[in-house]
């Protein structure tokens, strides 16, 4: 057999395991070490192995999977969140669907210190959607507007799926994270004329509740003044070149750490449990890339990556359209998996068929614009039925609000995210405005 | 749910009670604390050194800071890995599987978690054999000279004891039999 029949092969096997509930990770790692045994031998693989779980983790870049993962958990038991909603609350909670507003702007906030939608949308399930529905808000319009919030969180940097996507790719993250910036932020506007649309069309999903007391909002700023501050430093560091992000990660994590010792929001019990939950979300992760590391090692050798990218070059179809059906893909494929580990399952075939495309930039910004594209569409894939992570954990947290409810309160947003996809597909230098000018 | 495989696994992680019983689990979960310490420890040091080396102090950076993030990062993590096997936490798609009866998918469950055990085992002895190669070339990190082979050794380790807990949460699932 071919190389690339056995490389086409292996994807296949590897994909049928996933179907059969073997980890992602497992998967990708008892399938790549037979192909990389048939190709090359025993002696070969055993040679590798006796490096290569060491030195995939013992790198600088990937360090700060773990710390970015640690700060958010810091954050999040800090009750960060309920002081940002409070704040935002209190700012904008007496207009017309103000409290879905404050939810967006403190997610938002969040998002720049929390790098994970599924935590993010657990904090803000449980902080402010008691709230909304206190107020009366219509139950499937509440969760749906707090799945979104989490997608918020995704696109504001500091990112976990775009940092493995960096890995994966080997793209620069913080450049990665100054592309991220304006579609994220695109993402909250958008989601904010929904909002003012949905509840002008049905006014009875958000009633209006009385202006917060004067004052209350000066109170609540000076009580998340320092995490506003770290965010500058963090993403400011980042962005100006001052930090690398392992840099900027450690002096978030060792900030939120010490804002909530002296604010006396973090305990020994709560440090626990960010240890633990750093471990838990980081072992998930490194499982997936331990796994991927010895796959692309035995794709690479059956050559299906460099062939298939030759391929879909030499059959001249219109760049654009090749990069619709990767995303058409994703989002098929986002239906039914799980994000990140979807990611790194295509990654090592499509990067190459993109990065072989003549999209008239460079290859460098070819990378970050896709990886942003495949950002958007992860986050598509993580509220949209029938899967939809975020609408998952909301719906465990709102029990007594059918889970089609929340699917039906998200579908605008989900037409607002095509928008926005659209938009940036087609014009690769909005994503790339903030890199080309920080450069 | 479709995100993992895991009866106890919480997305925020705060796992209920019932998922630290056993041995095995609680030992893991002190393993991984004490990696989720030494990721801590990281972050101190590159604080340390971005302070030192910022235009305020203006001295030289914590020196080998690089070489001490690596070997720690790689340790840490093999010392996070048993906690989310034994929490059941690693990404499973059981899209297509959600019409096999519990029993079905708890047999299945416990034989990839015997596979995973075997990785594991192999994983292990073949770091082991890394470290014996370092320790017999002698190589050292390039600023601090640190030998490379304790910092193998200690990841061959972790990935054993991630074989054993893989191989506990396999016949606990096993005997389980979909019923837990």
């Amino acid at each position: 057999m071919s190389g690339v029949g056995l490389g086409l092969l292996g994807f296949t096997a590897m994909l049928l395991l996933v179907a059969l509930r073997a980890p992602v990770g497992l998967s990708m790692f008892v399938v790549g070490a037979l192909g990389y045994v048939h190709l090359s031998g025993l002696s070969p693989f055993l040679a590798t192995m006796k490096t290569t779980p060491y030195f995939q983790f013992a790198n600088y870049t990937i360090s700060v999977v773990p710390l970015f993962i640690l700060m958010g958990a810091f954050a999040e038991r800090s009750g960060l969140a309920t002081d940002l909603f409070s704040a935002a609350r209190a700012l904008v909670g007496h207009l017309r669907g103000g409290l879905a507003m404050a939810v967006l702007g403190a997610c938002t906030i969040f998002g720049a210190i929390c790098g994970s939608s599924v935590a993010t949308t657990a904090t803000f399930g449980r902080a402010a959607l008691p709230e909304l529905r206190r107020y009366g808000y219509d139950p499937g319009f509440a969760t749906g507007t707090i799945a979104i919030g989490g997608v918020v969180d995704l696109l504001i940097p500091p990112s976990i799926i775009l940092v493995v996507y960096a890995i994966a790719t080997e793209q620069n993250i913080a450049k990665l994270f100054q592309a991220a910036l304006i579609p994220g932020l695109m993402a909250v506007a958008f989601y904010a004329i929904v909002i003012a649309i949905v509840v002008r069309r049905d006014p009875t999903l958000a009633p209006v509740q009385p202006r917060a007391a004067r004052g209350e909002f000066a109170r609540l700023l000076l009580r998340v003044w320092p995490f506003l501050v770290t965010i500058i430093v963090v993403i400011g560091g980042i962005y100006g070149g001052i930090f690398t992000p392992t840099e900027a990660a450690a002096v978030g994590t060792v900030a939120m750490l010490l804002v909530g010792l002296l604010q006396r929001s973090l305990g020994l019990t709560q440090i626990r449990e960010s240890l633990v939950q750093t471990a838990e979300t980081s072992g998930m992760i490194f499982v997936i890339l331990l796994g991927s590391e010895v796959f692309n090692s035995f794709l690479a050798l059956s050559g299906l990556p460099a062939q298939g990218a030759e391929l879909v070059t030499s059959l001249g179809l219109p760049p654009y359209a090749v990069v619709a059906c990767l995303l058409a893909f994703y989002v098929l494929l986002g239906a039914v998996m799980d994000e990140l580990a979807m990611i790194l399952l295509t990654l090592p075939v499509f990067f190459p068929i993109v990065s072989a495309l003549d999209l008239g930039l460079t290859p460098d910004e070819v990378g970050l614009w896709f990886g942003i594209l495949v950002l958007v569409v992860v986050g598509i894939g993580l509220t949209a039925p029938p899967i939809g992570l975020n609408v998952f954990v909301v719906s465990a947290i709102a029990k007594d609000v059918p889970i089609s409810a929340t699917y039906r309160g998200v579908l605008p947003f989900i037409a607002a995210d095509l928008v926005r996809l659209a938009l940036l597909v087609l014009f690769p230098g909005v994503t790339l405005f903030l890199v080309r000018l920080l450069a | 749910m479709p995100l993992t495989g895991g009866d106890d696994a919480s997305p925020t992680g705060g796992a209920p009670a019932e998922a630290e019983h056993g041995a095995p689990a609680r030992i893991a979960g002190a393993v991984a604390i004490g990696g989720g310490l030494l990721s801590l420890a990281i972050a101190l040091v590159v604080v340390v050194s971005v302070t030192l080396r910022s235009p305020l102090v203006g001295a030289a950076g914590v020196p080998g800071d690089f070489e001490l993030v690596q070997m720690a990062t790689a340790v840490s993590i093999f010392a996070f890995l048993p906690l989310t096997q034994a929490r059941r936490a690693n990404i499973v798609v059981d899209t297509f599987t959600l019409r096999l009866s519990a029993r079905v998918r708890a047999r299945i469950d416990a034989f990839w978690d015997v596979v995973y055990a075997a990785v594991a085992a192999l994983i292990a002895t073949s770091l082991i054999g890394g470290a014996r190669d370092a320790s017999a070339s002698g190589t050292n990190t390039m600023v601090l000279a640190l030998p490379i082979s304790p910092a193998i050794a200690a990841c061959a380790m972790l990935a054993a004891f991630l074989a054993a807990v893989a191989a506990w949460t396999g016949l606990r699932v096993w005997r389980a039999g979909g019923a837990a």
